[in-house]
């Protein structure tokens, strides 16, 4: 599954990144990394960007639909 | 170093770490801005008294990494690689740490000195994270100051500190990778007869990857990207998360469900476009009603002035005219348009609306191959396209810039719209005007996306959400002065010369040969009275002018007697889209060079030529 998938308001865990070496550096950089745990907040239509927040970190981002889907993230039990 | 000489400090940071906040607090009002047009992305000087001291402040574009892959980080590594200054001030929001501490490490490779200020400090309290700044300090090797900037407090004690640290040139304790990295270093190192820190670095960045500096070191551009960057930076992130742990502890502080439940409220589906919608529709009510009024009162004692001058003749009266017009001018951007606007982007960027509405926007934009966050420009654009071009330095990427620039300097601005009401409104009705508007958009949107095709597309949006914050008006006022002041400066000088200028190629009787001249164009291509060729020369002083010396030109107020319906419609599109006015032309040379400005201006008028040919078929 990935963090496009997650349901809003559900709490989540990030597993990995797809994609390239471009995009994983900058989701890094931005503090989002395996281990965290994260929640969509909110988000536009169907085809656009959502906001998550990492609670792990106490960040918020907003991120587009094609690199939200390079997220993995697992459901936390 | 002596006493006397100018202490060099530059700040770097992530975006949103409060380093512009920091910047201003301490440029205060008397400083002394100046901006270098031409590298990528522009950082900004300044110098201030500090004691008996002077400082001279560098503002380093925000980085969250020193990767260069970007323009924002290449012209910080240019920078820092340069070494023209005397010590760093690296800035974190102290409140996100542990992700700010993998900056501050890469910036330690860079082996300058530096001092650590922890910045929003009662923020990262709130959030339960309470810093022991001392054990930081004794980790790092280089003091830590904790500020609240916006708040003014911490200041003092991070300069004093900052101004030992670059009189005692206090560099920060190099650190270890493991080992398996270390040899790597070092083999590198030696490949290409690299020594001391700074070859270190080279190093590190050429295991990498960095392109940047793999062209600078003979030899390297061969060296294939292996797993080891990945290791490398994956190694100094784990560095700043042991690092955090060491010096911070984190409790479990009171969480704002509060803020998440707004922005769900707010941008989810139609209520983000209703949101951004009654936003912008604020703006323009500004933009209109308060700019408007505020322009009506400013400019009257010189438009009666420029009547009285009128009254008479000779040359020395023309000159004065032209000195008038050319102050009227400035005024006429300054005072209606740029201060209110100005202000209200700088309230709604400290309060953490901007990157909201960017999110907001994104998929609409996107469809014209540009970044939700350039939506701002564009409405700003119908105020007045000066603090359109001003406000494009939110965008990241240079082309990003120079597209929105392109493409805002279409839009009606306030002046454009004071003709576009008297002409088309007053012949043509309230719909027509309506009608004129949504073609406008039209035309923007299919340039936008034929210029989309022709250049690299926007990189999908991923950027901070800052929470809500209260804020400042001292921090707010300066901010606007700080632009307003840029503008005064810079762009005034050049458009109170160029009206004499033109009121001097008046004196010499230069109309009738300018018309004649471009009665080819004006007429021949254009479908124009011939007397229109001066009246668009002189337009591009204040757009808002044409039509008064239209009237003058054709000696009558009611224009539809020496014009007909599709002469009227031909001259209101050319307005529209030919070179945007004076004012813009100084700012967008200022900002992107002469050529892109050149450049800028054909397509404009190329733009222009083509819609007013074509309408010739349709009325």
């Amino acid at each position: 599954m990935t963090i496009a998938d997650a349901k809003k308001g559900k709490n989540v865990r990030i597993k990995d990144f797809t994609g390239g070496w471009g995009f994983r550096r900058k989701i890094l950089s931005l503090g989002i990394e395996p281990g965290d745990e994260v929640v969509v907040v909110a988000g536009m239509e169907e085809t656009g960007p959502f906001i998550i927040e990492n609670l792990t970190k106490g960040t918020k981002i907003a991120i587009g639909r094609g690199m939200a889907q390079k997220i993995i993230v697992e459901e936390i039990e | 170093m002596k006493e006397n000489n100018i202490i060099k400090i530059a700040l770097a940071g992530q975006p949103n770490c409060g380093k512009s906040t920091l910047f201003n607090a301490v440029a205060g009002y008397k400083a002394i801005v100046s901006n270098f047009p031409g590298t990528t992305v522009e950082y900004t000087r300044t110098q201030i008294k500090f004691g008996n001291r002077t400082i001279e402040l560098i503002d380093l574009p925000g980085t969250y990494s020193l990767s260069t892959m970007d323009a924002a980080e290449l012209s910080a590594v240019q920078f820092l690689l340069e070494g023209d200054f005397d010590v760093v001030i690296n800035v974190m929001d102290a409140s996100v740490m542990s992700r700010s501490l993998e900056l501050t490490f890469e910036l330690i490779e860079h082996d300058v000195p530096m001092v650590v200020c922890l910045n929003m400090i009662d923020e990262a309290e709130k959030k339960g994270i309470i810093i022991d700044e001392k054990k930081l300090e004794e980790k790092l090797g280089i003091p830590a100051v904790k500020t609240i900037a916006i708040k003014g407090k911490g200041i003092r004690e991070l300069f004093w500190t900052a101004i030992e640290v670059a009189e005692g040139r206090r560099k920060p304790f190099q650190f270890k990778y493991d080992e398996m990295i270390e040899r790597e270093i070092e083999k590198c190192m030696k490949k290409f007869s690299l020594t001391g820190n700074r070859g270190r670095l080279f190093a590190i960045k050429i295991l990498e990857g960095d392109k940047f500096f793999k062209n600078q070191v003979k030899g390297a551009e061969e060296i294939e990207e292996g797993k080891l960057g990945e290791l490398i930076i994956k190694e100094r992130h784990d560095l700043a998360m042991k690092t955090f742990e060491g010096v911070a502890k984190v409790f479990k502080g009171k969480r704002s469900t509060l803020e998440n439940r707004i922005d769900a409220l707010l941008l989810t589906g139609w209520r983000g476009y209703l949101f951004s919608i009654s936003f912008f529709f604020f703006l323009l009510f500004i933009i209109f009603s308060i700019g408007g009024w505020i322009e009506e009162i400013a400019l009257s004692p010189f438009d009666k002035l420029l009547n009285y001058l009128s009254e008479y003749h000779g040359w020395t009266y023309r000159i004065m005219e032209g000195l008038v017009q050319g102050i009227t001018g400035g005024i006429a951007v300054v005072i209606p348009y740029l201060v209110p606007l100005l202000f209200f982007l700088s309230l709604t960027e400290d309060v953490g609306i901007l990157p909201r509405i960017a999110f907001a926007f994104d998929n609409i934009m996107h469809r014209i191959g540009l970044h939700g966050k350039s939506v701002i420009p564009f409405i700003i654009g119908y105020g007045c396209t000066v603090p359109a071009i001003m406000s494009t330095k939110i965008l990241e990427t240079e082309s990003e810039r120079k597209k929105v620039t392109l493409l805002t300097g279409l839009i009606p601005c306030s002046a454009r719209t004071t003709v576009i009401l008297a002409l088309v409104d007053f012949y043509g009705g309230f719909l027509a005007v309506a009608g004129y508007y949504l073609f406008n958009l039209l035309v923007i949107a299919l340039l936008g996306r034929m210029i989309a095709g022709l250049t690299s597309p926007a990189p999908g949006l991923i950027i901070e959400i800052p929470p809500y914050r209260v804020p400042y008006p001292g921090m707010v006022f300066k901010k606007v002065w700080f632009r307003v002041k840029d503008f005064i400066f810079r762009a005034w000088p050049v458009l109170i010369i160029g009206s004499i200028f033109f009121s001097l190629l008046r004196v010499f009787g230069a109309e009738g040969k300018i018309n004649s001249f471009l009665a080819p164009f004006t007429s021949g291509i254009l479908g124009l009275p011939s007397v229109a060729g001066t009246v668009l020369i002189f337009g591009i002083l204040r757009k808002e002018l044409s039509m008064i010396m239209l009237i003058g030109a054709l000696g009558t107020t009611d224009i539809s007697q020496y014009m007909s319906i599709g002469e009227i419609i031909r001259f209101t599109l050319f307005i529209t889209y030919y070179i945007p006015c004076l004012a813009t032309i100084i700012y967008t040379w200022r900002n992107f060079g002469g050529k892109f400005t050149f450049l800028s201006a054909i397509f404009n008028t190329l733009v222009a030529t083509l819609l007013t040919f074509l309408a010739k078929f349709l009325f």
